[in-house]
């Protein structure tokens, strides 16, 4: 009966088809055929979906809200873990470590033609307990091998904050050995960026970490300094609270935050290392969230940071998210784009708006909380230690609820693409 | 069976027969003109207003209460209505078959709806005030008569109402702070501008005008440890650094934040309360209810207190914008200690006198005229809030721990709750003795 269903409805296609085609005119004809032609000369998608059945990767960041915890009682509940992408045995293949918020860090192998193998528990990196964050894939110790360093925030105790360490074993298995490093950190921990900060040929370390006092994320706190002037409060205390620079000392690192210079306590959520102002030395673009504005950390050599940003940008975003830095206009120099909450749509926009009045504003301006707008902000490197936002001449400045940037040339054009997540 | 026949019989005769009620018979209570004044203060909480604003639209409809009732019945009420300023020429022509009550409560609710944005509220307050008097058997005539007499008192305040500056007040220029250390700057978490800088120009209802009071001056500013000012700000400092439970609870009491914003990151909150007018015009309500006191006397309780409240914040707000005081949090973060926080949120204006304790020391003075000096109550209206219900011993006492909850709060200095106290009990009198 199927089968003579089928036959029915195939012999009515042809026949339709054929009245079809006997209708048209020449000129419908033609049309069909140009579309046809566009479409083979169109190229194919530039990614491909890729099923978890066929890589074997399921791992997915699940977050359960309780009543005590949940998005209004934590606002950077779904900020989100970190993914690093590194070939870890040296095979020629990346491999893939996620970390899970609150559920279990994942690594898995590449074993070519995009199989994976999940190797967590044999490597033993599930990354344990407590809220896991950002994840970076360097050699830290200079084996010549990726070892795996996982940021950690959230929790109310010392011991589940602290970051780990995976040092890589070379046999697919790692130790954790944060403690013996030094880089046990016990901040709230976004991310860690790994980079030669003096040029002795190992690498050093910038973790991003934030304050936990959320109410007073938004408030211009201002007292008298040692000379009586009124400036920007300074914490008595930067135990939990600071960004904190290590320095790399053969084997073990050494927490240089404060003689470096970059001690602060502002919600800091991503950075970019670069050279900004061409002097060969890697320098430290920090956005950071709410009131407190970003920084530019000019490397001045000898793990010595000075906070130039109102040297070298005219205003920057408000509640900086997401950041990263490459050439643009392919000059040479390195552009900026920085990420805010910044919708294009009016009444969205309206919607999302925190409550600014000029008042405010002058008191940032006045206490050198910066020029801050809430857009996204393309910087234009002139070359010549200034830069020029060209977001709005661009169509980058409103894209939405933004979180994080990748400028990268997707489809090998030789220009880079802005690649922006939202939610 | 037959029976059940004869009851229904005499049920039929009864209805048929039922008396419709004469049109000047009091028959609403003071339950219901309590009730008008819950719905007035919801209303005004569900709008947030801010407490001037809202001091206004208390005095407004309780006064065209007030005036409808007094007209109607001039023998059991003083006449006050050509005493307030403005309306010196207010006449009500005769009208047949009116109930007073009736018609008070309805020009209470056109002038509510007038004032407020949430006019919902009043059109329920007046469907449900016709049904009820339909309940109490108020003839159809008598309740269409005291509508429209309502409505022809109504038209008359509206346009007294409307000649009081309010509206041109909201076209005034946004009040920018000086910047300078001894003014008013903008204060956490919101900083917000400052709220009506031109309140002084709205007209009085009682007083001649809002620079009737003679405020204490204040010590000149100084950062100087051995300074007055000074020490002035440093009571207040240690004042929430030693508070304790009891001094925490106290400032929560009298809190009375018609909006109350909780920053979290990028998330605002509000919290809507009653405001401190609508804190002790709920007083009132509750002392009315214990006392089970005649509706006249409700109703001059009621029309008093609001005017004198309102009278007495224009008063303050004169001398705040006159003299613009910094606010605690400033200094103390800027000079003393840059991690301390008030207990309260401090609110968007300057700081010299207290509008609360003003508000408080006046209705507190009208209350006690009218209900006695030592009048012993308490007042539950925070606990619907989470809070306590409080015993006092007397109106001035309730006053009296107003001004400690804003100096606990850390949000006033000594000097401006004890000044705004004065300020506010000095008004009270002026509007008694005017009004007498």
């Amino acid at each position: 009966m199927i089968k003579y269903l089928k036959c029915f409805s195939l012999l009515a296609s042809v026949l339709l088809c054929y009245n079809c085609n006997e209708d048209k005119t020449k000129e419908e004809i033609d049309i069909i055929q140009k579309i046809e032609k566009e479409q083979e000369n169109q190229t194919p998608p530039l990614f491909t979906y890729l099923k978890p059945s066929g890589t074997n990767i399921s791992f997915s960041n699940d977050i359960v809200e309780t009543d005590n915890f949940n998005i209004i009682t934590y606002e950077y509940l779904y900020n989100g873990g970190g993914v690093a992408v590194g070939d870890i045995n040296n095979d020629g293949l990346d491999d893939i470590y996620f970390t899970g918020n609150t559920v279990s860090n994942k690594l898995y192998l590449n074993q070519g033609n995009f199989s994976f193998k999940d190797i967590t528990q044999s490597a033993k990196v599930d990354g344990g307990k407590g809220f896991k964050t950002g994840v970076t894939m360097a050699d830290v110790n200079n084996d010549g091998l990726l070892d795996i360093y996982v940021c950690k925030s959230v929790s109310t105790q010392d011991e589940l904050r602290k970051n780990l360490l995976y040092i890589n074993n070379g046999d697919l298995t790692f130790t954790e050995k944060a403690e013996a490093y030094g880089l046990a950190d016990t901040g709230y921990s976004v991310q860690a960026y790994f980079f030669d900060s003096d040029g002795d040929n190992d690498l050093d370390v910038y973790v991003l970490n934030h304050p936990k006092n959320l109410k007073e994320a938004n408030v211009v706190k201002i007292t008298q300094n040692e000379n009586g002037k009124i400036s920007p409060a300074v914490p008595s205390d930067f135990t939990n609270l600071s960004n904190r620079f290590y320095e790399n000392r053969v084997h073990t690192f050494f927490d240089s935050s404060e003689a470096a210079g970059i001690l602060n306590d502002a919600f800091s959520l991503s950075a970019v290392i670069g050279d900004f102002n061409n002097d060969f030395k890697p320098d430290i673009y920090v956005c950071n969230d709410y009131i407190k504005p970003d920084r530019l950390l000019i490397n001045k050599g000898n793990n010595r940071f000075e906070d130039k940003i109102e040297d070298y940008f005219s205003h920057t975003s408000f509640s900086s998210m997401g950041s990263d830095l490459a050439d643009i206009n392919n000059d040479g120099n390195p552009d900026l784009l920085t990420l805010d909450m910044a919708p294009n749509k009016n009444y969205r926009r309206k919607m999302m708006m925190m409550m600014q009045n000029y008042d405010k504003f002058q008191k940032m301006v006045n206490y050198n909380y910066g020029t801050q707008y809430a857009s996204n902000i393309l910087n234009i490197n002139n070359g010549n230690g200034s830069f020029s936002d060209i977001s709005f001449l661009n169509n980058v400045a409103q894209t939405e609820w933004s979180w994080s940037v990748l400028l990268s040339d997707i489809d090998n054009d030789g220009f880079k693409d802005i690649h922006v997540t939202n939610g | 069976m037959k029976l059940k026949v004869l009851i229904l019989f005499i049920t039929v005769l009864l209805c048929s027969c039922k008396e419709v009620t004469k049109h000047n018979t009091q028959v609403f209570q003071t339950s219901d003109l309590n009730h008008a004044n819950t719905v007035l203060l919801e209303a005004v909480m569900e709008d947030a207003f801010t407490p001037p604003v809202a001091s206004r639209m208390y005095a407004y409809a309780h006064l065209a209460h007030y005036s409808t009732l007094q007209s109607l019945r001039q023998d059991s009420l003083a006449e006050i209505t050509t005493k307030i300023n403005g309306l010196e020429d207010f006449k009500v022509s005769r009208q047949n078959e009116v109930n007073p009550e009736l018609a008070s409560l309805f020009a209470f609710s056109n002038v509510g709806k007038k004032l407020i944005y949430s006019e919902h509220f009043f059109d329920v307050l007046i469907d449900s005030l016709k049904t009820r008097a339909e309940l109490l058997g108020l003839s159809e005539a008598t309740i269409k008569n005291s509508e429209n007499y309502a409505l022809e008192i109504s038209e008359q305040m509206s346009n007294w109402i409307d000649k009081d500056m309010y509206s041109e007040t909201r076209t005034y220029p946004r009040f920018t702070s000086t910047k300078k250390p001894e003014n008013w700057r903008e204060t956490p978490p919101d900083y917000a501008n400052g709220l009506e800088p031109y309140w002084d120009k709205i007209r009085p209802m009682v007083i001649d005008s809002a620079n009737v009071f003679d405020y204490k001056s204040l010590p000149e500013y100084s950062t100087d440890r051995d300074s007055d000012f000074y020490k002035m700000v440093y009571q207040v400092y240690e004042a929430v650094n030693n508070k304790t439970e009891d001094t925490e609870k106290t400032a929560w009491f009298w809190d009375c934040n018609p909006i109350m914003t909780v920053h979290k990151g990028h998330m605002v909150t509000t919290i809507h309360k009653f405001t401190p007018p609508g804190h002790w015009l709920n007083i009132v309500h509750q002392v009315a209810s214990k006392e089970k006191s005649d509706y006249f006397t409700t109703a001059n309780a009621y029309t008093l207190t609001s005017m004198a409240m309102f009278d007495a914040i224009i008063a303050a707000w004169h001398v705040k914008y006159k003299t613009d005081l910094v606010r605690p949090v400033t200094f103390i973060q800027e000079n003393i200690d840059s991690e301390w926080t008030p207990v309260l949120q401090t609110p968007p204006f300057p700081e010299y006198t207290s509008g609360h304790s003003a508000t408080s020391a006046s209705a507190a003075e009208i209350l006690s005229h009218i209900f006695g000096d030592n009048y012993t109550f308490t007042d539950n209206t925070q606990l619907r809030f989470g809070l306590e219900e409080r015993k006092f011993n007397s109106f001035r006492e309730a006053a009296n721990q107003v001004n400690l909850s804003r100096f606990y709060g850390g949000i006033h200095y000594m000097q401006g709750v004890e000044e705004g106290a004065r300020q506010g009990r000095n008004i009270a009198n002026l509007i008694l003795k005017k009004l007498q």
